[in-house]
């Protein structure tokens, strides 16, 4: 079971916002990467463009672009996602980050478009401050990953040359782009430096469950079982009406246990507490399948 | 149909998960709060995007 993945979206062209008669597309990156943490934190029920998100911010604000605080309240205002926000003196460790992110939660990631000019990630005309996506992260370590799943809302393809996105980043590359942010740009092109992020977070949504009242989580999170034969029955709650079967041999992915105070038996349940099967019914309990 | 014997993880990718699996787990449990930078006090907060087709 993977993590959900939303839908890449492109800030441009210019036209692709125009808010209080202002062209905006090109100068919109952190609203559409948090339209994208939107639909990736609500699971795809939820999906706004990335000018919505700018149109969103309180007071209005439609010169040149915007910060992560701005994104960060306008997602709470207006979709009910809220972040943790880490800018000015609260920049946090690229290895918080990467544990963050691998926890199941996705990110914002400020930093500088000059680390990836003349790279497979190439995706602006030049060195400016941009803000990307990261989805999740896979392989290496905790404090190192592998490689990022970015969504860099530039990456259209637009030009030859420039990256399509999403794509994977070597986590290097990663690190790179948010150590090239300028933080007090225009006054100085002082960069950030190696090692820290101006960065937020989404909330963990992978993978999830939805407890019923008196179940545990899983042991092992979550729990491959399999049918013990063709004809087990799946019920919508413990000792509840039947709703299917599973074949023998079939898979079913428990979430939660749950004891049932009368019978004593043992129900093993799904993500989402709509799907239970008694775990008697069932090979593999508590280990791999 | 499945082979309810069958090894798991029995593929690469299956492996793959149970990896990620795993990481995951790890990186919740060690979680630990974040590491406070003596030189970013005076850092600004409000950091803003530029326009991608300059510069």
């Amino acid at each position: 079971m993977g993590t959900f993945r939303p839908h890449w979206q492109p800030q441009g062209p210019d036209s692709r916002c125009i808010y209080h008669g202002q062209q905006l597309g090109w100068e919109n990156c952190t609203p559409t990467s948090s339209a994208m943490l939107v639909e990736r934190a609500t699971l795809g029920k939820q999906r706004p463009t990335g000018c919505a998100v700018r149109q969103g911010v309180e007071p209005d604000d439609y010169i040149g672009g915007t910060t992560i605080n701005q994104c960060a309240q306008s997602l709470s205002a207006h979709w009910g996602v809220h972040l943790e926000t880490h800018v000015g003196s609260g920049v946090v460790r690229t290895s918080y980050a990467a544990r963050q992110i691998r926890a199941g939660r996705p990110a914002l990631i400020q930093g500088n478009a000059a680390a990836m000019l003349d790279s497979d990630f190439q995706s602006t005309a030049g060195a400016v401050n941009h803000c990307v996506f990261v989805n999740e992260v896979q392989g290496g370590t905790l404090d190192e990953p592998a490689s990022a799943l970015v969504y860099d809302p530039a990456a259209d393809g637009h030009k030859p040359g420039y990256d399509q996105g999403p794509s994977w980043w070597p986590w290097w590359m990663v690190k790179r782009f948010g150590a090239a942010l300028q933080p007090n740009y225009p006054a100085s092109k002082a960069v950030l430096g190696s090692g820290w992020f101006y960065c937020a977070f989404g909330p963990d949504t992978e993978p999830h469950v939805i407890l019923r009242p008196g179940a545990v989580k899983s042991k092992p999170f979550p729990d491959r079982t399999r049918a013990k034969y063709t004809g087990v029955v799946i019920h919508s709650s413990p000792s509840g009406p039947a709703t299917g079967k599973l074949a023998e041999g079939q898979l079913f992915t428990a979430y939660q246990y749950f004891t049932h105070p009368t019978t004593k038996r043992v129900w093993l349940g799904d993500q989402d507490n709509r799907q239970w099967v008694l775990a008697m019914r069932l090979n593999h309990v508590g280990g791999t399948t | 149909m499945i082979d309810p014997n069958a090894p798991y993880p029995a593929t690469d990718e299956e492996k793959a998960e149970v990896e990620e699996a795993k990481l995951r787990e790890q990186a919740r449990a060690e979680m630990a709060p974040p590491e406070v930078n003596p030189e970013a006090a005076n850092w600004p907060d409000d950091v803003k995007d530029g326009n991608t087709q300059e510069g």
